[in-house]
């Protein structure tokens, strides 16, 4: 009895030895492309031909500065961050506001206005590249970053309204009134209690709306023309092209390197957020 | 003077907070959200190549449509990566989140992190990073099947018609399945332990566990995820658009990438009315396809229940 059960125990652990490992594996798949990546943005164009698993004799710095100022990297980023911080606070103004109506007034129609945004979120499929393309043109709003801020600000509201509304309809309206018998207009109550109350959803969704916006690609490649304007991902796909005439494959693994690093640092900052506020967000894809 | 001191008042009313706080919000939603989506159901009857106006030719562009023998083939390789990476995708995320909720290895922890990392890199990084993988004499991927014996020389991927497209499933399994990993661990820690300690006393596997108390009990869960996965069959086309944009030869050519060449294509043909026809089609596939399958898995939940 004794010596079947020490059986059974052992056996268990080759099971749990191979489970491990097959672990293991699969980290290797996922973190050896990212690897191989980093140290060939070090290396050295000469040592790039050699072949991949060629390690840079020397680091290369120096690609990253080239990467930066001579391939264009710096202009795209700074971009990036005029496209993403417009677009994260026009998003977060309009949706706070709206919301905070929908969450703490009661009056007529406010369902239907409240289903008539969260609707759409049901009718997902329909593909609006085009029509939309037609529309930012109709608008005259192509070719141009404000164009894109005002569309990024208005892509996210559906989700964003979901979380933000649900949110503020916890919240004890006794701060409001307190806020109103000391004399505050609805505008003043909305900016310093609402606002301030609402603040850990205000930073889901742009969390949220940060890896959206930053990982987007085919808005801008749609709307943008001109590469002066191009945000970080349409200007690496538009360089990496460009690479079949300059070869200089180093200096654009260090702007591969360089694009990871802002997703790198709100990962590390917000993991926890990431992984446990945002499994709608994944669902919707 | 009284009528500026009425007009201070109604600017300070609940009245006018009301509607100037839903302003932006329903001006913006209404005007990019919805606009594109009830036009999609005008300019498929136009014929319009965004320059003049949109002309009205009915029925012509399903037409065309139902003859486009190439816009057949794309949706066949629509489909082929479905079959292919949507089962992949999720049961390698249904099988690493059980592990890494339901075994205690002190590594779990450090995977699940590392694990969901290409899920929230931008796809174009994926993309790129993939292509110079493939690279047939600098790529890390032939250097991979080297080290562990398999000598396909300076093998292209990218350029080989049947490779290409078996190439591109790789991509979309390692920025793809985390996603669903995310979505099966919350559901899997859900579960009652109680449930796995009754079954425990019975002794049950761990696979008989998985499939017999986890599945059962997250299956809501799994129907929203084939859902979502269905209504995804024509999406995310970035990766082949970058990649390979639909060759060589049309090997890769999905529903996306052909209708962003029709919508935009080099040749300068702006064919909007044609690109949004292709759009509504797809639509309704979808809007058929989620029913059926939504009929059955009820009914498959209903024979579970029975049996």
């Amino acid at each position: 009895m004794a010596s079947n059960e020490s059986g059974m125990v052992r056996k268990l652990e080759a099971k749990d030895v191979i489970l491990r490992v097959l672990l293991g594996l699969w980290a290797l798949v996922i973190i050896l492309p990212l690897i191989w990546v980093f140290y060939t943005s070090l290396k050295t164009n000469q040592e790039f031909f050699m072949g991949a698993w060629q390690l840079p004799k020397s680091m290369q710095w120096n690609n990253y500065y080239r990467a930066w100022s001579q391939l264009g990297i710096g202009k795209s980023f700074f971009n990036t961050v005029i496209l993403l911080t417009g677009a994260m606070v026009l998003n977060t103004l309009v949706v706070a506001l709206g919301c905070y109506t929908l969450a703490r007034f009661d009056f007529k129609g406010r369902d239907v206005i409240y289903w008539y945004i969260i609707g759409s979120y049901f009718i997902t499929g329909l593909n609006t590249m085009v029509t939309g393309y037609i529309l930012m043109r109709q608008l005259g709003l192509l070719n141009s970053l404000f164009g894109l801020i005002i569309y990024y600000g208005a892509g996210s509201i559906v989700f964003n309204t979901l979380i933000l509304t649900a949110f503020m309809k916890g919240q004890p309206k006794e701060l409001d009134e307190a806020a109103y018998i000391d004399g505050a207009s609805y505008w003043q109550t909305f900016w310093h209690v609402g606002l301030p109350l609402a603040r850990p959803s205000l930073l889901t969704i742009n969390v949220f709306n940060f890896m959206r916006y930053y990982n987007d690609f085919m808005d801008p490649l749609l709307f943008i023309r001109d590469p002066e304007k191009y945000p970080l991902s349409v200007a690496i796909y538009s360089m990496s092209q460009a690479m079949t005439y300059r070869a200089d494959w180093v200096t654009l693994f260090a702007g591969f390197v360089i694009m990871m690093i802002p997703t790198i640092i709100v990962y590390s900052v917000f993991q926890n957020y990431i992984t446990q506020n945002l499994n709608i967000g994944a669902l919707k894809g | 003077m009284a009528e500026k001191v009425q007009k201070a008042s109604f600017f300070r009313s609940k009245a006018f907070f009301i509607i100037a706080s839903l302003a932006p919000i329903l001006l913006f939603y209404t005007l990019f959200s919805v606009i594109p989506k009830i036009t999609a159901f005008y300019y498929p009857f136009t014929e319009y190549d965004g320059i003049g106006e949109p002309i009205w030719i009915g029925m012509k562009n399903f037409a065309t449509i139902a003859k486009d023998a190439d816009l057949w083939a794309a949706m066949k390789n629509n489909l082929f990566y479905w079959v292919i990476a949507t089962p992949i995708n999720f049961f390698a995320a249904l099988f690493v989140s059980f592990i890494l909720v339901k075994k205690p290895y002190k590594e779990n922890n450090f995977y699940r992190i590392l694990y969901y990392f290409p899920a929230i890199l931008p796809s174009v990084i994926t993309a790129l990073m993939w292509q110079f993988a493939f690279h047939g004499r600098y790529g890390i991927f032939n250097a991979l099947l080297n080290a562990v014996g398999v000598n396909v020389g300076e093998f292209y991927w990218l350029t080989n018609a049947t490779a290409a497209k078996w190439a591109m499933i790789i991509p979309m399994v390692w920025g793809g399945w985390a996603g669903n990993m995310l979505i099966f661990m919350g559901a899997i820690q859900s579960v009652p332990e109680s449930l796995y300690e009754s079954a425990e006393l019975d002794g049950a596997t761990d696979v008989q566990k998985l499939f017999l108390i986890t599945v059962p009990v997250i299956w809501e869960t799994m129907k929203t995820m084939i859902f979502f996965s269905i209504i995804g069959l024509f999406g995310a086309f970035e990766l082949i658009l970058i990649m390979t944009n639909g060759g060589p030869a049309g090997a890769t050519e999905v529903v996306g990438t052909y209708m962003y060449k029709i919508a935009f294509g080099a040749e300068g043909v702006a064919a909007f009315g044609y690109a949004a026809a292709i759009g509504l089609i797809l639509f309704a596939i979808l809007g058929c396809v989620s029913v059926v399958a939504f009929r059955f898995m009820d009914r498959g939940e209903a024979i579970e229940m029975a049996g």
